[in-house]
């Protein structure tokens, strides 16, 4: 029992409570066992329990949008799992799973509460509170980990946090469309999404693609213009999202994000510059006729490597080589045109011809007929004068 | 004095009445006078492109060849009998006149058992263009070279041929220029229709000028929309900006400058 009490008082939570408290805790606590290869719990679930282990090992892990899994942490015996989620009542932040046979003593959040119950409400509190600031600064370095917010100071951050609501989209999902009000800023944190427009017929042009870390919807924001374009979810996406009113809050707070954001923007416009002249330049072959040129160019953009990084240009050509792609159709058309302008020959089997013509001049009627004709004509002649 | 023009085929299926019809309709429409003349005995159509049927026909150069009226009673005035078609109504009014053949299976057998007077079908086109004093008459022949159509070419002031781009009509052309030739008709001129997309028509005037040393007033494009129309209309009337249409109102300007201009 000893070791069970020396085991809660080391969990940073519990280390404000009295002893009283920690052995009655202690008390409540059950066995509760896993083989191995078992989930303990999933991201999101309800915190509702949490665990000493008392032997095998489990790994803490987080999977990404295509569900490959990130190993955040390894725990073994003594360790606690779970505490921040029993305390704040929050959903779980990550998935834990055993690798080994594991024996836990589990502390269920009912007899947590009926023991915290008993004692001044003053200790649950500050419990509560200290829960609520792991836990945000947790966000915290999370949100670090993003370009936009990446020199931006903790507390700064910090505030940002309560005002940055989660998002997530499935596969296919869209964002939102071209022409829509826009009022919403969002930051991805894992997953891709494309940016998009659709011409007279609905065919779609993609425009460009933004991943982890890449702000999407900026422009309405500033501009408060209609959305651009389409952005559509290529994958489960995890994001943030920032309204208008919290983000004049916010940038009026930080005059550093609104830098932040100037070069997101110029950073779009430097590719949207590319991506323009690359399509005058393969347009311009077009029009002179050079296809192989475009085929060559359009054939080593489709191969290169995905989610290598690219240049603007090996992006732009990337994103074009699809539409560019119809310089095929229009090469074949021609060459098929080309192809059909035949040319007409007559032979006249000349041996024939003389034939005919002496077996139809060489009747009496004929000689008569042209007899008649020369008179006719003279006849005719004679009238017109 | 008014021009007879014959229009000849080596081979049926050259589309010659038609192209005869739509000719004399923008001869017509440049206010020309104007008479057709169907001599197809054997096998008569071109009354069909007028608007004329079995019920409507008066008079027809099968009576007037066998002496029993005269060749003004047969003459129909398209002119005054237009029709509902929206192609033949732009003749209304117009100076152009149709001596038919007969339709009737009788009178057409009678006529090739007992044939017929080549003079005295030549006496009934001469009063003819006289009396209505046409500026050109179109004659439109039976394919072939047999006596009507050696005596057709040999009264003929210009004479047109039309072929197909094949090779047989272009054979059968040939032996045709040569006759023409030697019956010293004073103009002729060559019309190719029925021309394939896939060949260029400037290919084909240029190898047909080459070949038979004649001019060729229009290289008529092969059209579904033609064939689809049929006989109910005169096309170049119907659609005037089909390049069917515009190709033969080009004929027609060839051959009226070629004629009227010294």
């Amino acid at each position: 029992m000893d070791d069970v009490i020396a085991a809660l008082k080391r969990i940073e939570l519990f280390a404000g409570l009295p002893e009283e408290v920690v052995a009655e805790l202690a008390s409540k606590m059950k066995e509760y066992d896993l083989e191995e290869g078992q989930v303990l719990f999933q991201k999101g679930d309800p915190g509702d329990a949490l665990y000493l282990i008392r032997s095998g090992r489990a790994k803490v892990v987080l999977a990404d949008a295509y569900g490959r899994e990130t190993v955040l942490n390894e725990c073994g015996p003594g360790d606690a799992i779970g505490d921040v989620s029993l305390v704040d009542q929050e959903e779980r932040s990550a998935t834990v799973v055993t690798i080994s046979p594991l024996k836990t003593l589990r502390l269920d959040e009912n007899d947590f509460l009926d023991v915290m119950a008993g004692q001044p409400l003053e200790l649950l509190h500050a419990m509560q509170e200290l829960a609520s600031r792991m836990r945000l600064q947790k966000a915290v370095s999370d949100l670090k980990k993003l370009e936009l917010f990446e020199g931006l100071p903790d507390e700064a951050v910090a505030r940002l946090v309560p005002r940055l609501e989660r998002r997530t989209l499935r596969e296919g999902e869209v964002l939102f469309r071209e022409g829509d009000k826009g009022d919403t800023l969002y930051i991805i944190k894992t997953g891709w999404v494309k940016i998009v427009r659709y011409n007279e017929r609905g065919e779609e042009l993609e425009l460009n693609q933004n991943g982890p870390g890449d702000v999407v919807g900026e422009m309405a924001l500033i501009d408060q213009a209609p959305r651009s374009a389409t952005v559509i979810a290529l994958s489960p996406v995890e994001m943030v999202q920032l309204k208008y009113e919290d983000f004049i809050d916010v940038i009026t707070e930080n005059p550093p994000l609104a830098l932040e954001l100037i070069r997101t923007l110029s950073s779009r416009l430097r590719f949207a510059n590319a991506y323009l002249g690359q399509t005058i330049e393969w347009s311009r072959h077009i029009t002179e006729g050079n296809y192989k040129a475009v085929f060559e160019e359009v054939q080593s953009s489709q191969s290169a490597i995905a989610g290598a990084q690219l240049s603007d240009e090996e992006r732009a050509k990337k994103l074009l080589s699809a539409f560019y792609a119809m310089t095929e159709g229009v090469k074949a058309r021609e060459d098929n045109l080309k192809q059909q302008l035949y040319q007409l020959t007559i032979q006249i089997d000349e041996a024939k011809r003389r034939q005919e013509f002496d077996e139809l001049t060489q009747s009496a009627f004929f000689s008569e007929l042209k007899a008649a004709a020369k008179k006719l004509r003279e006849q005719r002649e004679a009238e017109e004068d | 004095m008014g021009k007879i023009v014959s229009i000849h085929s080596f081979r049926g299926g050259t589309g010659k009445s038609n192209t005869t019809a739509n000719l004399a309709a923008q001869f017509a429409l440049a206010d020309r006078r104007v008479g057709v003349v169907d001599t197809d005995i054997q096998s008569p159509g071109i009354h069909v492109l007028f608007g004329l049927n079995e019920a409507k026909m008066g008079r027809t150069l099968n009576e007037y060849l066998r002496g029993e009226c005269t060749i003004e009673d047969v003459a129909f005035s398209i002119g005054d009998h237009v029709g509902e078609e929206e192609g033949r109504k732009k003749l209304a009014g117009k100076p152009i006149w149709l001596i038919p053949s007969s339709i009737n299976g009788r009178e057409i057998s009678r006529v090739l058992r007992d044939g017929y007077d080549v003079n005295r079908l030549n006496e009934g086109l001469q009063t003819f263009r006289k009396k209505l004093e046409l500026d050109y008459l179109f004659i439109d022949t039976h394919p072939g070279l047999n006596e009507e159509t050696l005596l057709s070419i040999a009264i003929s002031d210009i004479l047109i041929i039309i072929m197909r781009p094949d090779q047989q009509d272009f054979q059968g052309t040939a032996v045709t220029v040569d006759i023409a030739r030697s019956l010293d008709v004073p103009k002729l001129f060559l019309i190719v229709n029925k021309a394939l997309s896939r060949y260029d028509p400037r290919q084909i005037k240029e190898q047909v000028e080459n070949i038979y040393q004649a001019p060729v007033a229009g290289v008529l494009p092969l059209t579904e929309d033609m064939a689809d129309m049929g006989s109910a209309d005169i096309f170049s009337l119907r659609f005037p900006d089909h390049p069917w249409s515009k190709a033969i109102r080009e004929v027609a300007q060839t051959i009226l400058k070629a004629t009227e201009t010294k």
